[in-house]
């Protein structure tokens, strides 16, 4: 992905790209192809392991209902994620911020994400039908985590000397907070978004699977009963490619939010230092 | 209460220093019950201008007296005085630096020294120039835009003693600055930081580990004693300026580094 970024020389850094991953293309392909014989075994019923075509013609045959599921999935995954960042932050930041509300919070979220997910379904379910706002709430539940521990490690992480210095300095709370802890936390809060908005992936999926209409998960169950192996292995392929995608999208929206120095970590560790 | 001779002219007459520390002590609760003694009763004077250093073993509460002369504790008895002004809270016109760093790896040097004028809100323009002009005295012109992590340690420290120099503060309070850098890049710092303060005259309270850094950049020298804190002796350090590394061979530097390590063995901190 990095190579490809700048474009004046983008052909002689995709061969350099290809030149340096020789082995691991190398390896996809041969499983791939192992993949693709083992699919096309007369003693392998096509529905235990349908062949790698078979699962690309199924879908190339239909592809509008999974372009429309697709399009569900996402939005409940994206609006999900988005209210876990708008609540998170803020969550974490409080929580650094005061010891009462870390107190009052704090075991509130361990025991939420102690909760198996699934088990919170059903009473979404009742609570926000059968619609998107289920599994909305669902993604945001499972997202809001580690989020929210994210900023707080992040902002825990500045040393208390910078706090003195900058009171030294006569600076408030709130300038300690906007030109020194949260910019500093950024790279570490960053990483809950990534984990973050795949287990809204996650969340949205198992909402879907228990009461829904429409979105991947509805899909996938209506696959299933209708012994629909190679959609139902074409919709996890999927499933699992959004999730790339969604990924890799933070990490971009990362490399172009955060200034240089800080896409790795903010304080580094000096030799001899905090001895 | 003497001349230095680089120094701006000031009024003898002054009967007060600039830096009075009263009877101070200062006692933690460590642990939950454990009440652990700091300061015990420290007293002493420093004159405007002076570069004045703290010896002393690990723990015995150097540090601590930085901080509450910084305005950033309370101390649990007596008070520090800085220009006929008790402190009660954080004051204008303290530099500080640390053991570490604590660059802002997304500024660039430039903008690192000039933390301190955003804080306080002043016109930026103008400190622009002072703020070039001392990363140009520490050896730094050309590396105004330099990320932090571009630099070496030395470098990253000469930037943090620009940043602590930038508000032209009346009192530098230094912690174990050199304590990162190798000993060659140390002594250079060192003798980088007096020409700073010689150019920019600031009164200066450097804590350090090392009795020969005492001994070479200082006016005065407070020798700490092991917990709890106080001062065992106050010595002038007569070697004459301006200091270099040929300061070193000099037969006073080590006679006063002598009498430093025998007050340190008396006290049982030696053995």
């Amino acid at each position: 992905m990095k190579t490809l970024l700048p474009g004046s020389r983008s052909r002689r850094d995709a061969r350099g790209f290809f030149r340096r991953n020789a082995a691991v293309l190398l390896i996809y392909a041969l499983l791939l192809g192992a993949w693709a014989a083992a699919g096309s075994l007369p003693s392998l019923p096509a529905f235990v392991l349908p062949s790698p075509q078979a699962i690309l013609q199924r879908v190339a045959r239909d592809p509008v209902p999974l372009i429309f599921h697709s399009l569900v999935t996402l939005q409940e995954v994206v609006l999900g994620f988005l209210l876990a960042v708008l609540l998170g932050i803020p969550l974490g930041v409080l929580i650094v911020w005061s010891r009462l509300l870390e107190r009052l919070f704090y075991p509130v979220l361990v025991a939420l994400q102690a909760i198996p997910k699934v088990a919170l379904a059903p009473i979404l379910v009742i609570w926000f039908g059968f619609g998107p706002t289920s599994k909305i709430t669902l993604a945001f539940v499972t997202a809001l985590f580690p989020i929210v521990i994210d900023t707080v490690v992040g902002m825990s992480q500045t040393p208390p000397e910078m706090i003195h210095l900058m009171r030294s300095l006569g600076a408030s709370g709130l300038q300690i907070f906007t030109k020194v802890r949260l910019i500093a936390a950024a790279p570490q809060i960053f990483g809950g978004f990534k984990i973050g908005i795949t287990l809204a992936m996650v969340g949205a999926v198992v909402g879907e699977f228990i009461a829904a209409n429409k979105g991947l998960g509805y899909y996938l169950l209506i696959a299933n009963n209708a012994f629909d192996a190679p959609l139902l292995f074409g919709i996890v392929i999927l499933l699992s490619l959004l999730s790339v995608a969604l990924f890799y999208s933070i990490e971009l929206l990362e490399m172009l939010v955060l200034p240089r120095p800080l896409r790795r970590s903010a304080w580094k560790v000096q030799p001899g230092a905090g001895a | 209460m003497k001349l230095v001779p680089a120094g701006p002219a000031r009024s003898p007459s002054t009967s007060r220093a600039f830096v009075e520390i009263e009877e101070l002590s200062m006692e933690y609760e460590a642990q939950p019950g454990t009440r652990l003694l700091a300061l015990d009763q420290v007293g002493c004077a420093i004159a405007e201008s002076d570069f004045c250093t703290i010896v002393g073993p690990s723990g015995c509460g150097k540090s601590t007296l930085l901080m509450l002369t910084a305005g950033l504790y309370q101390p649990s008895a007596g008070q520090v005085v800085i220009g006929g002004a008790p402190v009660t809270g954080p004051w204008d016109g303290v530099g500080m630096v640390f053991q570490r760093d604590l660059l802002l790896e997304w500024r660039t040097a430039l903008d690192n020294v000039l933390l301190p004028i955003e804080i306080k809100k002043l016109p930026r323009p103008q400190y622009e120039d002072r703020a070039r002009s001392l990363l140009r005295l520490v050896g730094l012109a050309g590396f105004e835009n330099a990320f932090p992590e571009q630099l070496s340690v030395g470098m990253r420290q000469r930037v943090a003693i620009c940043r602590a120099l930038i508000h032209d503060p009346r009192l530098l309070l230094m912690d174990e600055p050199f304590a990162a850098v190798d000993p060659l890049t140390r002594e250079k710092l060192g003798l980088d930081l007096l020409r700073l303060t010689r150019e920019h005259p600031t009164t200066v309270l450097f804590v350090t580990h090392s009795v020969e850094e005492a001994v070479l950049l200082s006016d005065e020298v407070l020798v700490f004693g092991p917990r709890p804190g106080r001062i065992l002796r106050r010595l002038d350090n007569e070697l004459p300026k301006p200091r270099s590394l040929a300061s070193r061979s000099d037969a006073r530097f080590h006679r006063l580094v002598d009498e430093i390590r025998a007050e340190f063995q008396a006290a049982g901190v030696l053995s």
